[in-house]
């Protein structure tokens, strides 16, 4: 009785003195870790592709052609923007305004993902790196990824904006006015549109984008495409589901925004 | 003794690992906390081996989270303790009770 005693003693100092030194052993582990880590998650990484693309070889016919009848649209879309940049640039010149700065990144990659919740993910940079907590971290197509949530030396990590205590704020893009709401982690990889003031013209398949107005992120950053709105009589504010751009299984490079 | 400790180290490391890396592109279970639950359950009960399982598989579980180091320590080991009691004081099993003799 007495040996247990001491034993769960013993037992509780050690949790309590490894938790003050916490940053240091955890970063001792993954740097420990690094190589075996990269190489097992590129293997996961392609097991998993290769399965799911054996799997969705049916749906794939369809999707070509879904595919094509998008690359059409883009195409079209494309040759607007074109004509529109132009225009700008001239209009820029004209007004002898300065081009918008660009953010200043980090270049990063994923080394693991939390076990218990795919809603946080470990990556490579930290402490050394100049990384800090609350950098913004995005996708080398500019879709908002999530945020530095803890960092250690060589590591950081990152609540995905999917995780449930997540909340900021979009901009709905839209022609007609600026529609602005608060996009919620739902967990798994999934995101919802809340507080979007009642008769707002928003619909399904409108894009959503980063708002300023917290601060947390910059303005523009994509975050996902309304799947369906939920509209209420009885509640103040409308809700819609989301389809997020991010998808953590395909991003290889992550980049963190260190200045913005 | 020694030897079993170590090597139970070395096994939850090795899992975590390939739980963090590999299977987390798969839709699995965690299967720290099933090894937890298996060890607790099969092993012989004057053994401790599952505590002890639970101690370093819990361990592990925190340093590969956001949790503090001792969260998933705690947690993992009073589940154990309490299988561990369950199966003492209300489960008769045939394979138990013959250790038991």
């Amino acid at each position: 009785m007495r040996n247990k005693i001491l034993f769960a003693v013993f037992g509780v100092i050690i949790l309590v003195f490894l938790n003050f030194f916490q940053s240091g052993v955890k970063n001792f582990f993954y740097t420990v870790s690094l190589p075996f880590q990269k190489t097992l998650f590129k293997a996961g990484d392609y097991i998993s592709d290769f399965f799911e693309t054996v799997l969705e070889t049916k749906n794939l016919k369809r999707e070509n052609e879904e595919l094509r009848l998008k690359i059409q649209e883009v195409i079209a879309e494309n040759a607007k923007l074109r004509e529109i940049a132009e225009e700008n640039k001239i209009l820029r010149e004209a007004l002898k305004a300065n081009p918008k700065r660009d953010f200043e990144i980090f270049i990063s990659q994923i080394i693991s993902k939390n076990i218990l919740s795919s809603d946080s993910i470990l990556i490579k940079g930290g402490l050394g790196d100049g990384i800090q907590k609350g950098f913004p971290v995005i996708s080398p197509e500019n879709v908002l990824v999530g945020k530095i949530e803890e960092v250690y030396n060589n590591f950081s990590r990152v609540t995905l904006i999917s995780n449930k205590d997540f909340s900021f704020d979009v901009r709905v893009v839209n022609d007609l006015n600026k529609i602005y709401g608060l996009a919620r982690g739902r967990g798994n990889s999934g995101i919802y549109l809340d507080k979007v003031q009642m008769g707002a013209d928003i619909k399904d398949g409108d894009t959503l984008v980063s708002a300023a107005l917290g601060g947390i992120f910059p303005e523009g950053l994509l975050v996902g495409k309304i799947r369906k709105v939920i509209k209420s009589d009885t509640e103040p504010f409308w809700q819609a589901e989301v389809s997020p751009f991010f998808d953590i299984k395909e991003i290889e490079k992550l980049f963190i925004i260190i200045d913005f | 003794m020694v030897k079993r400790i170590l090597i139970l180290i070395l096994f939850f490391y090795i899992l975590a690992l390939f739980q963090t890396s590999f299977l987390i592109h798969f839709k699995v279970l965690n299967f720290i906390l099933l090894f937890i639950i298996f060890f607790n359950l099969f092993e012989k009960p004057e053994e401790n081996f599952g505590l002890i399982s639970a101690l370093i598989g819990g361990f592990f579980l925190d340093i590969f989270s956001e949790k503090p180091i001792g969260f998933y320590v705690l947690i993992l080991f009073g589940f154990s303790l309490l299988i561990k009691i369950i199966l003492r004081k209300y489960i008769q099993l045939p394979i138990l009770a013959k250790h038991k003799i």
